[in-house]
This record gives C-alpha cells, structure tokens and sequence, in this order.
C-alpha cells in the first residue's frame, strides 16, 4: 500500500571510475506484509553516462523488480555504468531513482555518483 | 666628572627612559623625550595624532586588531605644487603617474598586558611641503572570538547559497559556487577587519580549481540531501504523461488526497453510518466499544468535530497552527509532524473500512444496519472493498507519510551537511593568513617653521661694543630644529637650513657715554636694531654679521640733530630651543623652575 524509506540510497563504489559495476543499496518497508514493487533508476538524457546491460546495449532507464515486507530490508540492485554519446566532462552524476508501489505510487529517491577521471 | 654632574646624567638618562617606556606601553602620545618624534596612527578613524614633521626620523604608534602577527607601513611623496596623490584607498594602489611607494617598514606587534596589541615603525625622515600618503598593512591570524562569529554566521550563507540551487538535476553550476565561496570569503574578511587572503590553496581563494573541489563537497554534502528534498517537494514530472515513475509533487499529492477526503466526508452514506453508530453506540456500549476499537481516530476524520479535508491533507490537524509552505530551508520538525497526520489519517482510513465491514457483515449490529438503505449499504460496500476508494485513500496518506519522513530525514541530513561544512571551513578560516591593507592620506608635512630665535653675543668693532642680543632668524625655507644638521647631509647640503636671515635688538645699550662727548644713542631706549644674515655652524651654535643701527648726534655743535648711522657688527648666538633643551632636564634634576634659556 505505500513503501517507507529507512535508509536513503547509496551507490558503491563512490566516488568510481567508468565503466564499473556500481551497486546501489537502500532499506525499505512496506504497510503491507508483502508488497510488490518496481525501482527505476534513471540518468539525464544530456550528458555521457549510461546503464549498459549484460548484453551491451546502454540505457538511460534500468528497472528492477523486487518484494518489500513491513520489516525494514536491504535492497540492493547492481547495474553497470559506463560512458556513450552526450556531453562529457561531469565531476557527478545523479542517479534518480522511482519506486512504484502496488497501488501505483511513485516516491523518489537519488544518489549522486562522483566520477573519476 | 664630578659627582654631582653624574647625578645629573644618570637622573636625566632615567627620565628619558620612562618616558620610552610610557610609550611602549601604549599608543599614547610621550610626555618626554623619546628621541624620537612620535606619531600616533588610529586605524579606525584613519588619522594622525598630529602635523607630520620633517626631517627628523619619524615613528608612528598603531594600535593594532588582536591577532596581528605583522604590521607593515610604507609611504609615497608628491611635490605640494602638484596637488595631492591619486591613490586607491582600499589596495594602496598609486594612480598618480610617476609616484611609487617607498621601501616598507615591517614590525611584529608587541601586545601590553591587558592591553591593546601596538606596533611601532621608524619610518625615517620626511621632507617639507610635500604630500604623503601612507599604506598601512595589517597581517593576522583570525582571533577565537572571530571564528567563533564566523562559524555562527557561515551556516546561513550556505543555507542561502545552496536553497538558490534549482536546477532540475544536481549540477551545481562553477558561478553558483564561486558566488557561495565569495560570499563566505566576504563574510570571513568582515569579521576580522581584514580586505585579502594571504594562505592560498583553500577554499577562500575561489579560483576555478578551489570551487570546483568545494563544489564536489557541497554536491555529495548537503546539496544531495537537498536535491533529495526537493524531488519530495517538487517530484519529477515526466514528458511522457504515461510514464509510470514519474513523481508528481507533495501539492499534487495532497491535492488528490483533499479531494478524496472531501468527498468522503461529504458522502451521505458515510454520514448515515457515523450517526447511526453514534447513536447506538450511546444506546449500547458494546456496539460503541467495537466502533472506538475499530476506528479510533475516526472521529478526526467524519463526524461534527473532524478536521477538515484541506487540513488533513496537508498534513494538519484541526487545532495547530497551519504550516508555512515547505522548502528545502523549512525546519525538519514540520514534515515530522506531517507524517504523524498522514499516519493517523490512513489509519483512520483503514479503520473506516475496516467499520464498514463489520457493520455489513454477519456481526453487524442490526440497528445501525437497519439505519443504511441499501443503496447506503451498497455505497458503503463499494467504498470498503479491497483495493477500493478507502484502499487507495490509505494508500495515499500512507505514501505521504513516508514521503514527509524521508522529507524530514533530507531537511535533517542538509542541516547537519551545512554545520558540518561550516565547521571544516571554520577550521580553514583559523589557519588563514589574513592581511588587511588601507591608505592614510593625504598629509602635507608642517610647512610653517621658518622662523627661529637665538641668543647671544654681537660684536661691533667699530663701536668697541659687545653686548648680549636676542635675535630672529627667518630662514628661506622650512627648518625643524630637533633635526641634526649633520644627519642632514654635508654642509653644502644643508646650507638652506642654515643660513638665515637676521633681526635682532640689543639686550643692553650701545650708547656711549655723552657727557663725556660721545655721540651715539640707542635706536630704542635702551637697545638697537640688529639686520644681518646668520648660519649655524652646529645645531644649536651661530655665527653672524650685519649692522647695527643706532643713532648718532650730528658732529657739528651747532647742528642739535640725531641721524641715524650704522655698524657692522659680528655675532655668536645659541637657538634658544637649543638651550631650552639643554636646560629642561637641568631644571628638572634640580627641582627648579624651566623658564630659562627661553
């Protein structure tokens, strides 16, 4: 029914070189025992950093399902980030994050990613 | 040496020494003879103490800001005739062509025992009718008192600094930041008296590689957690209307919520049901039990003595104060107290359904079943289904809830960002070297002594005279007296400060005896007119020569006429300053009174 951030969002390693593997970890609850739910995490469609996934391709958007309880729990999604076309030369880069609810609500969350020339 | 003239000296060195020592105490001006001519400089009014003097080494006294580690001065001359010079007053930068600044004088400050902290800087010898302008320069290390100001007022300027950051992703633009660390340079030079930076390789420099290294900090300090506010605040509306993770905003949210609780509490069927239970419930305490334990926040939210909607999905309750709009500056205890609304209203909410249930279902009391018609039963039914209007109302002032906590955590987390910065950046602040420079001018120097006096001895060879005179020496361009001759350069150097021109009267009478057939009278009753020229051959001791004028009976008996006539004479005197000088720690020595010499 709606999902309680305990723990804002933190990427590791931070601050990283590209292109790495970057976890991002956070801890839920939900008000309800079990509840489904989609994490988005997203980049700016302006500069040069992408999501790549196991295939090659790069994204902006990469989304991950998961399954919250009403007991605070540890999420943590790996993604691969990695340079492509767009405007470079960024100190950081915020990843946004929407996580959608059973329901349909979105919260945000975001965690900004110091990048190592 | 006798005893008595050692006496003397020893008395004489020792007051000269005391009155030093007033000195170096303090800025005040000296009572006795420092050997110095002492100037006091006061910073905050930007003033001297007196007519700058001339030719006589000069030191200047400055009381000095606490913490001044170096105090430096240095000075610029300009011709009278040419005006007074052009010169920045706050960077000590001399506009007037062809006008340098002389060499600088450092001192360390000495600081007085529960006193002022004083500097004294011999400058030298300044020249007659001239223009100065002095610079005076302060280093200094930022004092406790200082940085404890500094580290109170810098959490406001990055709290200004970073709330101005709106940008739609975390880019803290390089202006942006440079603003925030000019700023705060300012504010640090403000407290402590200061105008530059003499440390580089911090912060406080701002140039382009220090801000973009502070913006790094900001960004992955307080400025994410702000970011992270203002996603709650403001979401992230998406291009796509379909999107389903975009974010709408805190005011999109609890609008959809107001008019969910509107209508709720506008509903007929609700309000037959929350009557008729309270009725019963007045009738049957069981029924009125099983009601509170069910919803028992209910009340907040239907009946008489609910809240209204608009309250409620603010975040309100019907008897505090209304919240100011949030902002990523807005204290985190206001989105702590939302959430607890938000909780209690989807409690309410859920207990609401929760009711319905119950009283439709097969422990109902009949009673309040027999108060709802059917469509009443069917609205209810329809309301507290699962995944219903009241599922999906709870489900929304839950995710507000959650939404006002995360809220409060980021305004919490920025707060602590900003102090945490403040103080690292207070810790910088107190190792700076800081400097403060300021311009004290224009000073013409004393251009009024052309006038001395002496005394002495004339000679008339002529008149086989000699006889004590007083004289007045007009000198063809400014003189100070205190000024050795000889630390003014060669005689030829200082032939204009010696020589003078002269005019003088006789102390006693030139008269010759007329009843014994002389011939000659005083010009003046007693005493006769000096004109002639002078030079000092050492400070204090003169050589002249010119005439004297007196007057003098016709040769002729028949002729009872006076003509005037003259005679050369030749002349020794002493300045009479000289003398006094000579005998002020005498007379002093000796309890006697100072008046003569004069």
């Amino acid at each position: 029914m709606a999902i309680f951030v305990d723990q804002d969002l933190t990427a590791s390693p931070n601050p990283t070189t590209l292109p790495k593997r970057v976890e991002f970890q956070q801890t839920l609850h939900s008000s309800l025992a079990s509840e489904a739910i989609l994490c988005a995490y997203s980049l700016a469609e302006a500069h040069n950093i992408w999501f790549q996934d196991s295939d090659g391709s790069l994204h902006k958007r990469v989304i991950r399902e998961d399954t919250i309880g009403r007991t605070p729990q540890v999420t943590t999604d790996r993604i691969t980030m990695t340079t492509g076309p767009g405007v470079g030369g960024l100190l950081t880069v915020e990843v946004s994050q929407s996580i959608r609810d059973s329901e349909g609500n979105v919260i945000p969350g975001l965690v900004v990613v110091q990048i190592q020339s | 040496m006798t005893k008595r003239s050692g006496l003397v000296c020893v008395v004489w060195i020792a007051s000269l020494l005391a009155s030093a020592a007033t000195v170096r105490a303090q800025c005040t001006t000296p009572t006795g003879d420092t050997g110095f001519n002492d100037v006091i400089f006061t910073p905050a009014a930007g003033t001297f103490s007196t007519v700058l003097p001339f030719d006589v080494p000069l030191r200047i006294c400055a009381e000095v800001p606490d913490g001044t580690t170096r105090a430096t001065v240095k000075y610029a001359s300009g011709d009278r005739r040419l005006g007074p010079i052009d010169v920045d007053a706050d960077t000590c930068t001399i506009r007037s062509p062809g006008i340098q600044w002389g060499p600088e004088f450092a001192r360390q400050p000495t600081a007085a025992a529960n006193g002022p902290t004083t500097v004294r800087w011999v400058v030298g010898r300044l020249e007659a009718e001239r223009y100065y302008v002095f610079c005076f320069g302060f280093e200094k290390t930022a004092t406790d008192a200082e940085i404890t100001t500094f580290r109170q007022a810098t959490p406001a300027t990055l709290d200004e600094g970073l709330a101005a950051v709106t940008s739609p992703t975390l880019d803290l633009t390089r202006e942006q930041t440079r603003g925030i660390c000019q700023e705060l340079r300012s504010r640090l030079l403000t407290i402590t008296g200061t105008n530059n930076v003499l440390t580089h390789g911090t912060v406080f420099d701002c140039t382009d590689d220090q801000v973009d290294a502070f913006a790094t900090k900001i960004t992955l300090g307080p400025l994410q957690a702000q970011r992270r506010a203002q996603l709650v605040i403001a979401g992230r509306p998406s291009d796509d209307p379909n999107d389903p993770f975009s974010v709408p905003s805190l005011g999109t949210r609890q609008s959809e919520l107001q008019a969910i609780l509107a209508a709720l509490q506008a509903n007929p069927s609700v309000g037959k049901l929350v009557d008729a239970l309270a009725q019963q419930g007045a009738l049957d305490p069981a029924v009125g039990a099983r009601a509170q334990s069910l919803c028992p926040t209910c009340p907040s939210l239907l009946g008489s003595g609910a809240t209204p909607a608009a309250r409620l999905a603010l975040g309100e309750d019907a008897t505090s104060t209304p919240n100011p709009p949030l902002t990523v500056q807005s204290p985190p205890a206001q989105p702590t107290a939302m959430a607890q609304s938000y909780l209690n209203t989807a409690q309410a909410l859920s207990g609401l359904a929760a009711t319905i249930q119950w009283v439709l279902g097969e422990e109902g009391p009949p009673a309040v079943v027999a108060a709802l018609s059917d469509a009443d039963q069917a609205a209810l039914a329809d309301l507290a289904k699962a995944g219903g209007p009241l599922s999906n109302a709870a489900g929304k002032a839950n995710t507000l809830a959650s939404l006002s906590q995360s809220l409060a955590t980021h305004l919490r987390t920025r707060e602590d960002g900003i102090q945490a910065l403040a103080s690292e950046l207070s810790i910088v602040a107190s190792t700076l070297q800081l400097a403060d420079a300021s311009t004290l001018g224009n000073f013409i120097t004393n251009q009024t002594n052309y006038i001395s006096l002496d005394a002495g001895l004339t000679w008339a060879p002529e008149l086989e005279e000699l006889v004590p005179y007083m004289g007045t020496n007009i000198y063809f361009r400014p003189v100070n007296r205190n000024a050795p001759l000889r630390s003014l350069g060669s005689f030829r150097q200082t032939f204009s400060r010696r020589f003078s021109m002269t005019l003088g009267l006789t102390l006693s009478s030139i008269s010759d005896d007329t009843s014994a057939g002389g011939t000659q009278t005083d010009l003046f009753g007693n005493q006769s007119l000096m004109l002639g020229a002078g030079l000092r051959i050492t400070d204090a001791f003169r050589l002249g020569a010119g005439a004297i004028v007196f007057k003098e009976d016709d040769p002729s008996p028949l002729i009872d006429e006076e003509k005037l006539n003259y005679s050369y004479y030749l002349s020794f005197s002493f300045d009479v300053d000289v003398v006094n000088l000579f005998s002020k720690p005498l007379a002093t020595a000796f309890g006697v009174g100072t008046g003569g010499g004069s």
